[in-house]
């Protein structure tokens, strides 16, 4: 990788930060998440206090998720394996999410996360005083047929109403014959499609796919879209989300679905 | 304060002074001579590598004895283990085998003989797209099947996605030359989610499934909790859940044991992934579990863990292991552009004992697990562009990946380095393991580390290639296309300013390929000091186009 790395210690800006870490007295959220023991539970989402009950150097960390434009809703992504909850959240800007990682002992790392840049904030000193690192990078794919970027993403909400946003892949035929099913659904329910391809394929195999399955060169827009990414959509292909109000849905469905349970699902979804 | 803010708030966005340089290493050193050379990882397990040319591979594939189905660009084929060679088969997605190795199907269950088809491959039989179906009916259900075979008959079991997942039974006839539905599709699980409607609660926890070689389980990814579990499907009625993998995981491959699983996952440093360009970043591992059942065949916990593959470099990823009856696993992999078929051997793979704070039956935190940790520390410090972003797990499953010598090298270099000995205590003081845990961390040593290095069965020799990489059954308009059209379909400059004149492919004559075949054959194609193909790859089309002359009588 061409990574810019920069160490960044703000030890002198410990007067900001060593503000006394009062413990918040919300109790601890108990885990439901049990690797291989116990059925998980839905998630559920926290509120920063509760993120935070009680972690270390807790209103040093709220401060500066504060900062990260964090909004406040936090969902557990998972338990790793070394007890430590992984929980992300959204922020007030497009693109950019925020990872907390609360270790067994309560340690807290915070990680904000754009298309170009992870920003790491460690509490592992007495005072509290958090240690960031940026990492950036420069390098600059060429996406041959257009992008779709957070920028993109955030247009397409402002413009309000109801949608789909489809993500296929050359490499997976049935998200290609699953596009067109999509896109007459779109049409049926009067609602816009966004359709984009898997940034990762082949330059080669997209330029068969145009050229061979006659698929609309406005449907080649790659994901670059940290938003989209972070929501799973890269497990399977295709992958559908819905948005409506100005808001992408809390729902990701991967892999293909024939027309008519589609029509069913987007419309149920949508509330239409 | 929010002076304060603003200067924290620029920093953090321009990187404003107070900075050092940090080492810039990565966990690939093997493929990035600059690197570390103590950072040198391997795939110890991975054992062959099938090339499949220009053929453009869908990700996922379906595997059987020597056979490994895969969907191409220009349709089914099947690849011959034995060969590596490629063949048509019917359909255009999704060929599956059945567990037993005697047919394969196509979505909406369609059956061919894969007895028929491996006998024309033994007669020397280049293509089989014409294969007809013996099925007597297919229930026509859903797709993304897959096939188990009940225990102790010849029944299979097919599961599909719709409705969440729909299963039907099938069963061969006598000679074995026909199939007949002897169980109508109908909704399997309806006990999950049941009282909601289907776009409901069943329907987000029952995506992505698949079924267990001997028709007893079923993995799905469940979007309501975002990680991927198995249930018994003993009653397909009414379904058990057994084990949450607690992690999104795609499609699930149960081995022909029942005991493990092997699946792709971005999980591994998910976010120091998102770094450079979101997209084209992001890479696909695959990883293995062995699970503990109990005396009823129920799965009760995850035993031990191994990823065979560390695809820290950008845009690369191996995706949809599928494991065959020998134990070996098959793979699809996309890496440095080219596209191939990976067969892995997992007796060479080093497994981590499976503990979690979290599972009270699991083994303590013993000595062995001190030092995969500490290692994996170690490594974070020393090879990884952005250490916290892994977690302590993923670090320490690193420490079972590097090369012997360049671990050992790594030890010897950096261990005693106080700097870094207080990072790794601060590191392991975030595990929940206990005084007992810290005083085995406190007590280890540099001979403990390197025995670590040395340990298990870990091999270091190179993956065999098998196959021509480039003659796959291809016309030679095919080949033209394949190979050239990337430069010239929209024309191309060199950076001498050579033009590659444009054409239209689908208009070319035989003659005009002949012509062009010749001029490659002469060496003036692609041009000199272009960087558009590799020496090596040049020469390979050179080898090719040579051979595809001889081919037709052609050659000078």
């Amino acid at each position: 990788m061409t990574l810019r790395i920069l160490f960044v210690c703000f030890a002198f800006l410990a007067g900001t930060f060593s503000a006394s870490s009062a413990k918040a007295k919300i109790p601890i959220m108990k885990q439901k998440i049990v690797y291989g023991r116990k059925p998980s539970s839905p998630l559920e989402i926290l509120k920063t206090d509760e993120l935070l009950a009680a972690a270390r150097c807790s209103t040093d960390v709220a401060h500066v998720l504060d900062h990260w434009g964090a909004i406040g809703k936090w969902k557990l992504s998972n338990v790793d394996m070394d007890g430590a909850h992984v929980y992300r959240g959204r922020t007030s800007w497009s693109g950019v999410w925020i990872e907390a990682r609360r270790y067994a002992n309560d340690e807290v790392t915070a990680f904000r996360i754009t298309n170009n840049s992870l920003t790491t904030a460690t509490w592992r000193n007495a005072n509290c005083t958090p240690s960031l690192r940026v990492d950036t990078s420069t390098q600059k794919k060429n996406f041959a047929y257009g992008r779709f970027s957070d920028h993109d993403l955030d247009t397409l909400l402002k413009q309000g109403g109801k949608g789909m946003i489809y993500i296929w892949s050359p490499h997976m035929n049935l998200s290609m014959i699953g596009l067109k099913e999509a896109v007459a659904i779109a049409k049926e329910l009067k609602i816009h499609i966004e359709v984009m391809v898997d940034g990762s394929a082949d330059p080669r195999a997209l330029k068969d796919a145009l050229q061979s399955q006659h698929i609309d060169a406005r449907y080649f827009q790659a994901v670059d879209s940290l938003d989209i990414l972070m929501r799973h959509t890269t497990l399977h292909y295709p992958s559908l989300l819905l948005f409506k109000d100005g808001e992408v849905l809390d729902f990701m469905l991967p892999g293909y679905e024939a027309k008519a349970p589609l029509m069913e699902i987007v419309s149920s979804r949508l509330g239409m | 304060m929010n002076t304060l803010n603003t200067i924290i708030t620029a920093s953090l966005f321009f990187g404003l002074g107070l900075s050092s340089a940090r080492a810039q290493h990565d966990i690939s050193g093997s493929e990035n001579p600059s690197r570390a050379p103590e950072c040198k990882t391997i795939e110890p397990a991975l054992s062959k590598i099938y090339g499949v040319g220009a053929t453009s591979l869908n990700y996922f594939i379906s595997a059987n004895g020597y056979l490994v189905y895969v969907i191409t660009n220009q349709g089914n084929k099947v690849l011959d283990t034995r060969t590596g060679k490629l063949f048509d088969v019917p359909g255009g997605v999704d060929p599956v085998p059945t567990p037993d190795g005697k047919y394969f199907t196509t979505p909406g269950l369609s059956f061919y003989s894969a007895e028929d088809l491996k006998k024309g491959i033994a007669e020397g039989k280049e293509h089989f797209s014409d294969l007809p179906t013996i099925q007597d009916r297919n229930g026509g259900f859903g797709v993304y099947q897959s096939i188990g075979v009940l225990p102790g008959t010849k029944t299979y079991r097919a599961a599909t996605d719709r409705d969440g997942s729909t299963f039907a039974e099938y069963e061969p006839s006598e000679d074995g030359k026909s199939v007949k539905l002897v169980r109508e599709p109908a909704q399997l699980c309806p006990n999950i989610g049941a009282g909601t409607d289907r776009t409901g609660s069943r329907f987000e926890m029952m995506q992505l499934p698949m079924i267990s070689k001997d028709g007893m389980h079923l993995s799905v990814y469940d979007s309501t909790t975002q990680t991927t579990k198995i249930y018994s499907i003993k009653d397909p009625t009414n379904c058990e859940l057994e084990l949450d993998l607690g992690m999104p995981a795609g499609k699930v491959d149960f081995d022909f044991t029942g005991n493990k699983i092997a699946f792709h996952t971005d999980f591994y440093g998910f976010i120091s992934h998102y770094i450079s360009d979101v997209s084209s970043d992001l890479t696909r591992d695959i990883v293995v579990m062995n699970l503990n059942k109990d005396k009823t065949g129920k799965f009760t916990s995850i035993d031990s863990f191994a990823r065979l593959t560390h695809s820290l470099n950008k845009g690369s990823g191996t995706y949809y292991p599928r494991w065959t009856e020998d134990g070996s696993l098959y793979a699809t992999r996309f890496l440095n552009s080219e596209y191939s078929v990976g067969k892995f051997d997992i007796k060479n793979e080093k497994f981590a004992p499976y503990w979690s704070p979290k599972t009270q039956s699991q083994p303590a935190f013993d000595k062995e697990q001190a030092k995969r940790y500490a290692l994996g520390a170690l490594i974070a410090e020393k090879c990884l562009d952005t250490p916290e972003s892994l977690s302590l797990f993923d670090r320490s499953l690193f420490a079972l990946s590097l090369d012997p010598a360049a671990c050992e090298s790594l030890v010897t270099k950096y261990w005693a380095d106080e700097k870094l000995d207080n990072k790794i205590k601060g590191d392991m003081d975030r595990l929940p393991i206990g005084d007992a845990g810290k005083k085995s961390i406190a007590e280890l040593t540099i001979d403990d580390l390197k025995a670590l290095c040395q340990s298990g069965s870990a091999s270091t020799e190179k993956a065999e290639q098998v196959g021509d990489t480039l003659k796959h059954n291809k016309t030679m308009q095919e080949t033209f296309t394949s190979s050239c059209a990337e430069c010239h379909a929209n024309g191309f400059t060199d950076e001498s300013g050579k033009v590659a004149p444009k054409f239209s492919l689908s208009t070319m004559t035989e003659g005009e390929l002949f012509r062009s075949l010749r001029l490659m054959q002469s060496g003036a194609m692609p041009p000199e000091g272009s960087e558009a193909l590799s020496p090596e790859k040049k020469k390979l089309l050179q080898d090719l186009f040579k051979q595809k002359l001889n081919d037709t009588g052609d050659a000078q």
